[in-house]
């Protein structure tokens, strides 16, 4: 039984050969991992999953939406759901895209675990066969015979796809690929033998219902397939992993060969998602049922067990502990603290660290304690006393993940605060003397070195915060004046930044907003095709306009004029009676925006009187207050970080920086249009208010544009802000345009290079955010342990966990890579060969028998190793360290999207153990 | 076995383990005395440090390598991602993994100094990361003491890429102010200067004594390390000349950017200072040319195939070799013992073709390392009325910059004769290519402040000849304030 889940994975594994189809069409053998794939596998064939990727695991995959959209066009809208729901690659860029794919992923693995559990059963439930050839049942032997050539015709095809044997064509199909498909049907045949006899004998009426509905999902994606009008299967076709020159229509619109390939795919892929909705169908309401027994008394008692067990039978957390204090007493040992003059550096060297460091002996922690202690129970037959209780199976299992949640949110709170007593000794001292030093300096008039450590110093406490950065949409202006999506490339590997010229018309712009066009949108807004989504990237107005101050009172009041502008809008052609309520509405806004007028006159007033005060009075004491006071009266300046690249065509004068110019623009302007390239430019927003100023120079927004100079210093983090006033009205639209001013030389940026800072949160918190990542990961870890050690032996499941967190932590980008296709110099057995002789990633090996083998091999394994993106935990994703180590705020979407990624990952694994324990002979 | 007691067994392993690491003593002994005897230990190789060690031992010694390999490629693509502190922290942890791989400090301290620094565009950043690649260097040489190789780099570094960098105004400046006082630390004679020439100078001393050392240290060991991490030299082989002029060049260049303003906010200075660090300049020159190199070709004297001891130096005294041109004795002796054969006598015709070998050889080499030239220069420069010219053309100068042009064109005309007079007891220095450049733009500033001061050119100006090239190549001295910057600053620093 132990072996279960092992086949389960095996089985859906091999399934997944299917991907490229049994007959991959002559053109696409360039790539051979993918198109040169038959089918030999007795389990049920799962969808090809390639390039989809798992539910937030990263996205380094884009989603199928393009083409999606352009097929919508050609389908029936009942079609394009059906679709859209079936196909295992579809995706929506909504909020329910993901749930959509994680549902689509877990019902495939339920549908693959379902198939598998009752194939095993069935089978060890067999009776003495009446006819036998050679022992067997002659149904095996066929099954045995069809892997065999199965296997044997990948190899033929592989042979064929590098010139080595002749292609044999029978009714315009290839021979090997109808021998592989006939091989095929046999497996499945011997597949529906068994499980049907299985399932009668054992009279199970739940799953004889699945299997019906099984059956009954394949003819409905049958049919719809078949309804597909002919015209929409060019656009499914890249998601096969066909080449898109692949022709697939003839001229009269009738399908090719390759055509009917694709749209039996098609039909492969959606029937086994709705087949696996069947089965997730019941899975749920086995889960629900078993759910709703669930007591919090007994899983309490089933985790306090585990926290017992993990504290005193193993003591591992105790030894965390200890290693985490040892590591950290010796620290000197292993980091180089920086330099003297890269001061900056430290706050990162040092939380980096100590968060990789409570990282790695958690996860060890985890990955030890977690898989030993059910297997462990198993063997010293103490599960006897657990499971003659009246306790759930589920209990058993959940509450063993709450008992190690709880010692490892125990031990994640006390590393933490030991962290941060370290952070705040050496950073936090280090800083203070700093202070010191530069003090020093300017007393005996090292200027210079004065101001190196302070740039230092202002660095380091940069880092030490929490920021909340809001980035804009960057497009660029080239040095003749025409809008570009890049700048120039400098040439730098590096090729996120590009580049403005200086002393030139070139100008880099950043626009924030509400609902803005994508760049490509804006800058060519009469393009063919569908618009890209819109981007947010909002102001956030309500953070930055400091409740009650004179810039406040000035953006409600224009929000009272908005308010008034849509009423206006909805007048027209409404009933009398509607129009007289609106009429009520408008006079109440204008009552309430001459009350505000009021307050803010009177608030001005008072700023004015006060700023007058101040500069009357002799007392420097009293007019230092005055101008608080004052000052307290406004919002204070919007800040702005910005961090640029330099590239000189010319050295320039020595010590001489390159300057630029900054400059905020005001939506109400017409300086920045939304569409850079529009002969007449007009304002992002009409000023609501134009009229009553009448052409005069507007009092509540002193300057529409906003401008200054700065000098680059590359790689810090320049600092700027501009007056609250410019974002009065706004509505959280802005432009900030950056222009290079010294000649010859380049200014270097990317879109995440300057951003607006909404607020200035406080690391500690951020800290223990950046810990809850940890926790995240930890849970998932947990889930995978306790769910291997539920069928394996605990050396196994050890090996098991470890190598769950090793995939995804360290090696998900090259599986992601793997299973996208996008790996170059081939699988596993082809890389081999070229390490071996050595030849590099791109060059073409000769057929040799030894590729051709290899070769052969990857096709076999490479979509069996592909299918790991689905059920490795992409753990890196959930590592948010770097964000703290950078001093920016880990928001609570960003956390909150962790947490669902962590359960995504952390339900299915712990209900799949719950099935594996309860069908398990332990004590049954 | 299974007839054993547990008792029995527990005797049994314990006893296989005391055993075992009795036998340990024995060959723990016997690798010690291997390590003295080839002067292979840790501690020998250089300074052992804790968290090495700790990471060795972690990594079960085999693994160092696969990690090490790791972390490096980890370092490049960090590199092409332009995080350099978080290069510079991989490139330490490597260091500590293979302290003993020279490479990695040569490769790696280079690439933070030249590379890293490169890349940022203000030169105070540009200065530290040039101090991280030294330092770096540093390091390598406390835990390699033995490699002359990694001496050498350091004191490249200091003397070049701070000395010769397009913003060696700024970098120098930054130097001179640096309050880091292990960094300005001359290594031989652990005084602080303010000058990286002058410790740099330091540093290609070390340099060279490494290599005498690594010499000696090569043929005593009865054979040359092969093992692990072998220490072997790519600088101060024995034909190696320019590694051993480099303390005189350091010194020379010291010198020299005393007398202008090579650094943004520090004044020439002339007067004694000026001369003692000429004369020290000579000194270094006559200390290389007193080196006894080994001429690269053999003579067959007498049946035996022989070397010659050359020294660069006697090419200002060139009597020195030619009294020996009849001297059969001496040469017979002379060769027996540097050759260690048996020579008994030479013939007149033999001694002839060894004069004549010697000759060329050593004036081959003067001319390669332009030898008289740059002890002429010194002489000539370290004289008072040498020193006393190069300050008046400082002051003309200034002068010059500050459109006083009288002045100007006086000091110039005072410094040009004094100048004439130096130089014409230095016919090697007078007719160099180098000094005519440096000469003739003195020359043209001269005429040119002249002009502007409405004067006639003299008919018996000096140099006048000089003026003409002058002219035509009018180029600014990278590494003089003066020139990059113009007098800015000037009135407060003399003030």
């Amino acid at each position: 039984m132990s072996a279960l889940s092992f086949l389960l994975m095996l089985c859906w594994a091999q399934a997944g050969g299917e991907q490229a189809g049994p007959d991959a069409p002559p053109g696409s053998s360039t790539q051979p991992a993918q198109a040169i794939v038959t089918e030999e596998a007795p389990g049920t064939p799962a969808p090809a999953p390639a390039p989809a990727a798992a539910p937030g695991a990263g996205g380094d995959a884009g989603p199928m939406v393009a083409p999606t959209m352009a097929a919508a066009e050609q389908m029936e809208p009942w079609q394009y759901w059906v679709l859209l729901i079936g196909d295992p690659r579809a995706t929506v860029p909504v909020w329910w895209g993901p749930p959509l794919s994680w549902a689509k992923v877990v019902s495939l693995a339920g549908l693959l675990g379902w198939v598998g559990a009752w194939v095993l059963s069935s089978l060890r439930g067999r009776r003495r066969p009446k006819v036998t050839v050679g022992g067997a049942r002659p149904i095996d032997l066929a099954l045995l015979l069809a892997i065999l050539v199965g296997i044997g015709s990948v190899f033929v095809r592989v042979a064929q796809g590098s010139g080595q044997l002749a292609d044999v064509q029978v009714l315009g199909v290839s021979a090997s690929s109808l021998v592989g498909l006939l091989c095929l049907g046999v497996g499945l045949l011997w597949l529906e033998v068994v499980l049907w006899s299985g399932i009668l004998r054992q009279r199970s009426v739940g799953d004889m219902l699945v299997l019906l509905g099984i059956h009954l999902a394949l003819v409905f994606a049958v049919a719809v397939t078949l309804s597909l009008p002919s015209g929409s299967v060019q656009f499914l076709a890249p998601g096969l992993g066909m080449s898109p020159e692949t022709m697939l229509i003839n001229a009269d619109g009738s399908l090719t060969p390759s055509g009917v390939v694709a749209l039996t795919l098609v039909a492969v892929q959606m029937s086994l998602t709705y087949m696996g909705f069947v089965v997730l169908l019941r899975i749920t309401l086995l889960v629900l049922a078993e759910v709703a027994r669930v007591r919090p008394r007994r899983l309490y008692a089933m985790g306090k067990f585990s926290w017992v067990e993990s504290f005193r039978k193993t003591r591992i957390p105790w030894a965390v502990l200890v290693i985490f204090l040892l590591i950290l007493a010796f620290t000197h040992w292993f980091l180089q603290p920086p330099d003297a003059l890269r001061q900056a550096e430290l706050s990162r060297l040092y939380v980096g660290t100590l968060m990789l460091l409570s990282s790695i002996l958690l996860t060890i922690m985890v990955a030890i304690l977690t898989p030993i202690s059910l297997p462990n129970d198993i063997r010293f037959q103490t599960i006897y006393t657990i499971v003659t209780k009246p306790v759930r199976r589920l209990e058993v299992v959940w509450g063993r993940m709450f008992g190690f949640m709880a010692v490892v949110t125990v031990l994640i709170l006390a590393l933490g605060g030991i962290s941060l007593i370290y952070l705040d000794r050496n950073v936090g001292g280090r800083i203070e003397e700093l202070r010191a030093e530069i003090a020093e300096a300017e007393e005996v008039g090292l200027t210079n070195r004065a101001s190196q450590l302070a740039s230092q110093l202002d660095q380091l406490e940069t880092r030490m915060s929490a920021r909340l950065p809001v980035d804009g949409s960057l497009t660029f202006i080239d040095s003749v004046g025409e809008p570009r999506i890049k700048g120039i490339d400098v040439g730098q590997e590096l090729e996120i930044r590009s580049f403005v010229e200086g002393a030139t018309q070139a100008e880099a712009s950043w626009l924030f907003g509400e609902n803005i066009p994508h760049p490509v949108d804006r800058l060519f807004p009469n393009r063919p095709g569908m618009p890209f989504p819109t981007q947010s990237k909002a102001v956030p107005l309500n953070l930055l306009l400091v409740s009650g101050t004179v810039e406040d009172l000035a953006n409600q009041i224009y929000e009272l004029a908005y308010a008034r502008m849509e009423l206006e809008s909805q007048k027209q052609g409404v009933e009398p009676s509607e129009l007289s309520r609106i009429n009520a509405r408008i006079t109440r806004i204008e009552e309430q925006r001459a009350s505000l007028n009021q307050q803010y006159q009177d608030l001005v007033g008072r700023y004015v009187d006060l700023m007058e005060q101040a500069q009357a009075t002799e007392d420097e004491a009293e007019a230092s207050r005055l101008i608080d006071e004052a000052t307290a009266l406004r919002s204070p300046d919007v800040p702005v970080q910005m961090t640029f690249t330099v590239y000189r065509t010319t050295k320039g004068r020595p010590g001489e920086p390159v300057y630029a110019s900054i400059q905020v623009v005001h939506p109400f302007s017409s300086e920045a249009p939304m569409f850079p390239g529009d002969p007449q430019p007009g304002p992002l927003i009409f000023d609501p208010l134009a009229q009553e100023f009448g052409g005069q120079a507007n009092p509540l927004i002193p300057e529409l544009v906003y401008s200054d100079t700065f000098d680059v210093r590359e790689y810090y983090t320049n600092k700027w802000s501009f007056p609250a006033s410019m974002l009065v009205g706004s509505r959280g639209y802005l432009t900030i345009q950056v222009q290079c001013l010294s000649p010859t030389q380049y200014l270097g940026m990317a879109e995440n290079d300057l951003f607006i800072v909404a607020s200035q949160g406080s690391f500690l918190a951020n800290y223990l955010k950046g810990l809850a990542g940890i926790w995240l990961q930890a849970m998932v870890l947990t889930a995978i342990g306790v769910w291997a050690g539920t069928f394996l032996s605990w050396p196994v499941a050890l090996l098991i966990t470890v190598f769950f967190f090793v995939a995804g932590e360290i090696f998900f980008p090259i599986l992601s890579q793997l299973a996208s296709g996008q790996l170059t110099g081939g699988g596993p057995f082809e890389s081999m060969i070229r390490m071996i002789s050595h030849e590099n990633q791109m060059s073409d090996l000769d057929a040799t028998l030894g590729v051709i083998l290899a070769k052969s091999l990857d096709a076999i394994v490479v979509p069996i190793m592909s299918l790991l993106i689905f059920i490795v935990p992409n753990f890196s994703a959930m590592d948010l360290s770097n964000l703290v180590a950078d001093g920016f705020a880990i928001q609570w979407q960003t956390l909150g999207a962790n947490v669902l990624l962590a359960l995504a990952y952390a339900l299915p694994f712990s209900i799949a153990g719950y099935f594996i324990l309860k069908h398990r002979e332990v004590a049954a | 076995m299974s007839t054993l007691s547990i008792r029995a067994k527990q005797i049994l392993y314990g006893s296989l383990i005391v055993g075992l690491f009795a036998v340990m003593v024995p060959y723990g002994q016997w690798l010690q005395d291997v390590k003295d005897r080839r002067d292979l230990g840790e501690a020998t190789l250089g300074e052992v440090n804790a968290g090495s060690f700790m990471l060795k031992l972690a990594m079960i010694g085999g693994f160092r390598g696969v990690v090490a390999n790791a972390l490096w490629m980890q370092a490049q693509e960090l590199q092409r991602l332009q995080e350099w502190d978080q290069l510079k922290t991989r490139v330490d942890l490597i260091t500590k993994l293979q302290p003993h791989f020279l490479s990695i400090w040569t490769f790696q301290g280079w690439n933070l100094a030249y590379n890293v620094s490169v890349e940022w565009d203000d030169p105070a950043d540009k200065y530290i990361w040039i101090k991280n690649g030294i330092n770096f260097l540093r390091e390598g040489v406390t835990n390699n003491p033995k490699s002359p190789d990694l001496v050498w780099d350091t004191a490249w570094t200091y003397y070049h890429k701070l000395g010769f960098a397009d913003e060696s105004i700024i970098l120098r400046q930054l130097f001179h102010e640096d309050v880091d006082e292990d960094f300005r630390t001359d290594p031989v004679d652990n005084r602080l200067y303010d000058d990286n020439f002058k410790v740099s100078r330091g540093w290609f001393e070390l340099a060279v004594d490494r290599a005498d050392d690594f010499q000696r240290l090569a043929t005593e060991l009865e054979t040359p390390v092969e093992f692990v991490d072998p220490v072997e030299n790519r600088k101060g082989r024995p034909g190696d000349l320019a590694f051993r002029t480099m303390p005189a060049h350091a010194q020379t260049r010291y010198a020299a950017a005393l007398e202008k303003r090579s650094k943004v906010n520090v004044p020439a200075q002339f007067g004694e200072r000026a001369k003692a660090e000429w004369d020290l300049a000579e000194r270094e020159w006559l200390r290389f040319g007193d080196y006894e190199f080994r001429s690269p070709n053999a003579l067959r004297i007498q049946g035996e195939l022989v070397a010659q001891p050359i020294r660069i130096g006697d090419v200002l005294e060139p009597a020195l070799i030619e009294q020996y041109r009849g001297d059969t004795r001496y040469w017979a002796e002379l060769l027996s013992r540097y050759e260690d054969k048996d020579i008994r006598e030479v013939t007149p015709d033999e001694a002839e073709r060894l004069t004549e070998n010697k000759m060329a050889w050593t004036d081959r080499w003067a001319n390669q390392n332009n030898f008289r030239y740059w002890v002429e220069r010194c002489r000539a420069e370290m004289e008072d009325d040498g020193v006393r010219s190069r300050e008046l053309f400082y002051d003309g100068y200034l002068a010059y910059l500050n459109a006083d042009f009288p002045k100007a064109a006086d000091a110039y005309r005072e410094g040009l004769d004094l100048w004439k007079s130096v130089l014409d007891n230095y016919p090697t220095y007078r007719d160099d290519d180098l000094n005519r450049k440096d000469t003739g733009q003195a020359v043209l500033r001269y005429v040119e402040a002249l002009r502007q001061a409405g004067r006639e050119v003299p008919e018996d100006m000096p140099f006048a000849d000089l003026l003409e090239d002058a002219e035509l190549d009018p180029m600014l001295d990278p590494f003089d304030a003066l020139d990059m910057l113009g007098p800015i600053g000037e009135a407060e620093q003399e003030g």
